[in-house]
């Protein structure tokens, strides 16, 4: 989390812009809330139903975030998908919805709040060696 | 009805260990909120799935509770779901994503 699908009609997005729209998707995310990118996952998909040339990007984002930074982040991902792809900009639509962090787990932990990332990354290492240790033993 | 949402990257899940995380959610479901899961998947084709902006490994499983569902059980759902996929395909639970949303 977050979880950001980018729906659109096969072949509108060339396979090979896929990697460097991933990138600078996740580098939006975590330039405008310092969440560590490897929270960041970015899916594209082709539903069968989607209207012939549009784009929609959806986000599943940690709650807490402000309307500021999640206006920024639909205006400055729209732009980047458009460019990279090399769409018109009106054909980009995109939606974020809020996830409480406590309504989600990522690698057998409950997410932590924006701004606790530091401590959660610190307490899911230890874990992770605790248990390794239990094992080697 | 529990409705389950399920992104899986394409080749990573055979189908008979797909048949098996659908009986483990409807397990689970059953479980916690007596009623069956209605489960669906989506496969994220080779190429188009990407975690930290490389190719990624991880699974994101999204179930839908009943909204008065309290935050115990939703940790215990949570765990749950985690258990079931890193037992059945063997991935490491940092491949985990769950979720246990209401509206």
């Amino acid at each position: 989390m977050p979880l950001y699908v980018c729906s659109s009609p096969k072949n509108l997005i060339a396979e090979e812009r896929k990697p460097a729209i991933a990138k600078e998707l996740t580098h939006i995310h975590c330039d405008v809330t310092g969440a560590p990118s490897s929270f960041v996952h970015i899916f594209f998909v082709n539903p069968d139903d989607e209207e012939d040339g549009s784009v929609n990007l959806f986000g599943s984002i940690r709650g807490g975030r402000t309307d500021d930074q999640k206006l920024e982040i639909i205006s400055r991902m729209s732009d980047a998908v458009a460019r990279i792809a090399e769409l018109d900009p009106v054909t980009v639509t995109m939606g974020t919805v809020d996830v409480p962090a406590k309504w989600a787990m990522e690698g057998g932990d409950i997410m932590p709040e924006p701004g606790e990332e530091d401590a959660w990354f610190a307490a899911h290492a230890a874990k992770a060696a605790k248990e390794a240790k239990a094992v080697a033993s | 009805m529990i409705r389950c949402s399920c992104l899986i990257q394409a080749g990573q899940i055979a189908q008979a260990q797909q048949t098996n995380l659908e009986a483990g959610l409807d397990k689970i479901a059953q479980t916690y909120f007596s009623e069956s899961a209605d489960v669906g998947w989506t496969h994220i084709a080779k190429g188009s799935g990407f975690t930290d902006s490389k190719p990624s490994r991880s699974s994101i499983i999204s179930m839908n509770v009943p909204a008065d569902t309290v935050q115990e059980t939703r940790v215990d759902v949570l765990h749950a779901i985690c258990d079931l996929w890193t037992t059945e395909t063997g991935c490491h639970v940092d491949d985990v994503v769950a979720t246990a949303m209401s509206a």
